[in-house]
């Protein structure tokens, strides 16, 4: 019950965070638990007060214990973590959609060829992978697959090979699994594969390439790729900055980005309790962008426009050969090409949450 | 006339009017914060004063058990003759909130209400 006008969370929190990260005295660590009370109260029917307490979370180390503890709160709404999983495929939309959008985009480009080289960095369980098996095993011209995915977590790529190696397929399949952190990898294993399949290469990443730490290594692995000649390299990105190294416009960008995120999930199709489950998955994300120390965050997004930089640094041109552009999504997503980068958004208002993008090699 | 100064908190009484008000400044400890509050109700407690006004509007914010505390005191105040009690509202955002908190807590009865500035927080309390 209030009777006067309140901030918004935002607002508060912005205040909040300017005394980030060792600035923060008896007077301005009252401020994080007034601010926490108000978001604790109410967060389950309150994406902003919940989000609210997802930041205050994140710099907790930095302030040190309170009297309200937020963990208390939010361990209600922990789901496990297969089934928040499962869930994050199926149904949260910008991985779901975004992701069957390449596929349908790579499907096209295979047509007409009775052999393709797929190469997937950051394959992980290899969810995608197995999708785009179903839409290549819709190409009828296509004779063989061979799929590569690089992927640095074993325990992941084991399972993926099982996974991939438990289909049935039209054409001859092969998985060259390789367990590597894709900034460490020798490119030049793959010119043998590259020699041997006749067909396209065709490189795929989806929120992989944010995970390498420096500016450096992610232009060298476009470059590398680059130098594979491939027909086409899909991106899938957040189009967020969060590599940016000033604190509270990393905050800034990172509170509306989540909040937009929020907002989709709050339309989800679902039960309260796998909305806040998915949420509670997010806050690891914004622990990781806000709480981190800049050389071990491995959240570093970076907007749609500066991969667009480095793919044309490297020599790709950017093409617009996207198949079948969802007309609806619900939940508050609009889909649509962006001519400035020459990419796909996926818009929550006048938000774009995540980006595809889609590099050829440029003419010489 | 003032009845009680501390660095955080005047208190000053108009005996014609019978308004008490609490003017509070800045940061409190939580020691200067409830002895602010205990001041104003021992004040009280003599049976004189038939309106309160609040005046947050400088306070900084204090911490929610700070807040609970000055909830608690509320049915004291009005079971020693308080009619009503106004509060100004503060310029701070975040102190905003936690006078949000002590809304809640106290739960919102008629003869308490909250208001952007000194008179016309004053002109409400004498319809009381």
């Amino acid at each position: 019950m209030q009777s006067f006008p309140l901030p918004s969370v935002f607002e508060a929190l912005h205040l909040v965070m300017r005394n980030f990260p060792d600035q923060f005295t008896e007077e301005s660590k009252l401020e994080v638990e007034a601010l926490l009370e108000h978001c604790l109260h109410g967060l389950e029917k309150s994406s902003e007060k919940f989000l609210g307490t997802l930041f205050i979370k994140a710099i907790r180390k930095h302030i040190g214990p309170s009297v309200s503890d937020e963990n208390i709160y939010l361990r209600a709404f922990e789901v496990p973590q297969i089934e928040l999983f499962n869930f994050l495929i199926k149904e949260f939309p910008f991985v779901r959609e975004a992701q069957s959008l390449v596929n349908r985009s790579i499907a096209q480009l295979a047509r007409g060829h009775k052999e393709v080289l797929v190469l997937d960095i950051g394959i992980g369980l290899g969810v995608q992978m197995q999708h785009l098996l179903k839409e290549l095993a819709a190409v009828d011209s296509l004779q063989r697959v061979v799929l590569v995915g690089i992927e640095p977590f074993k325990d992941a790529l084991d399972e993926c090979a099982r996974q991939l190696e438990n289909g049935s397929y039209p054409f001859l399949f092969e998985f060259h699994p390789l367990c590597a952190f894709v900034e460490q990898f020798d490119f030049e294993l793959l010119k043998p594969l590259r020699e041997a399949v006749s067909g396209p290469l065709i490189v795929n990443e989806s929120l992989a390439l944010h995970h390498i730490k420096f500016l450096a290594d992610r232009h060298k692995v476009i470059q590398k790729v680059r130098a594979l000649d491939p027909l086409a390299f899909f991106l899938t990105e957040p189009n967020v900055d969060h590599y940016e190294p000033d604190f509270v416009r990393r905050f800034q960008n990172c509170y509306n980005h989540f909040f937009h995120i929020f907002q989709v999930i709050d339309q989800l199709p679902a039960g309260s309790r796998e909305k806040n489950g998915l949420k509670l998955f997010f806050g690891r994300e914004i622990e990781d962008i806000i709480g981190g120390k800049d050389f071990d965050r491995s959240e570093k997004h970076e907007p749609a426009f500066r991969w667009v930089e480095k793919l044309k640094v490297a020599g790709f041109s950017m093409v617009n050969r996207y198949v079948g552009l969802p007309d609806e999504l619900g939940c508050g997503i609009d889909v649509r090409y962006n001519p400035l980068v020459e990419g796909i958004d996926f818009k929550v208002g006048n938000e774009t949450v995540v980006s595809i993008l889609q590099a050829a090699c440029a003419q010489e | 006339m003032v009845v009680y100064s501390s660095p955080v908190l005047s208190l000053e009484f108009d005996a014609v009017k019978k308004v008490l008000t609490q003017d509070w400044k800045g940061y409190a400890t939580s020691a200067q914060f409830r002895e602010g509050i205990d001041k104003t109700v021992d004040y009280v407690k003599s049976g004189a004063v038939a309106y309160i006004i609040s005046n947050t509007s400088n306070q900084r914010p204090v911490g929610p058990e700070d807040s609970k505390y000055a909830a608690s005191v509320m049915p004291k105040l009005f079971a020693s003759g308080v009619k009503a009690m106004a509060f100004v509202i503060p310029q701070n955002v975040i102190t905003k909130l936690a006078l949000s908190s002590f809304a809640r807590e106290q739960g919102m009865p008629p003869n308490v209400r909250y208001f952007d500035n000194l008179a016309e927080a004053e002109k409400w309390l004498f319809t009381f």
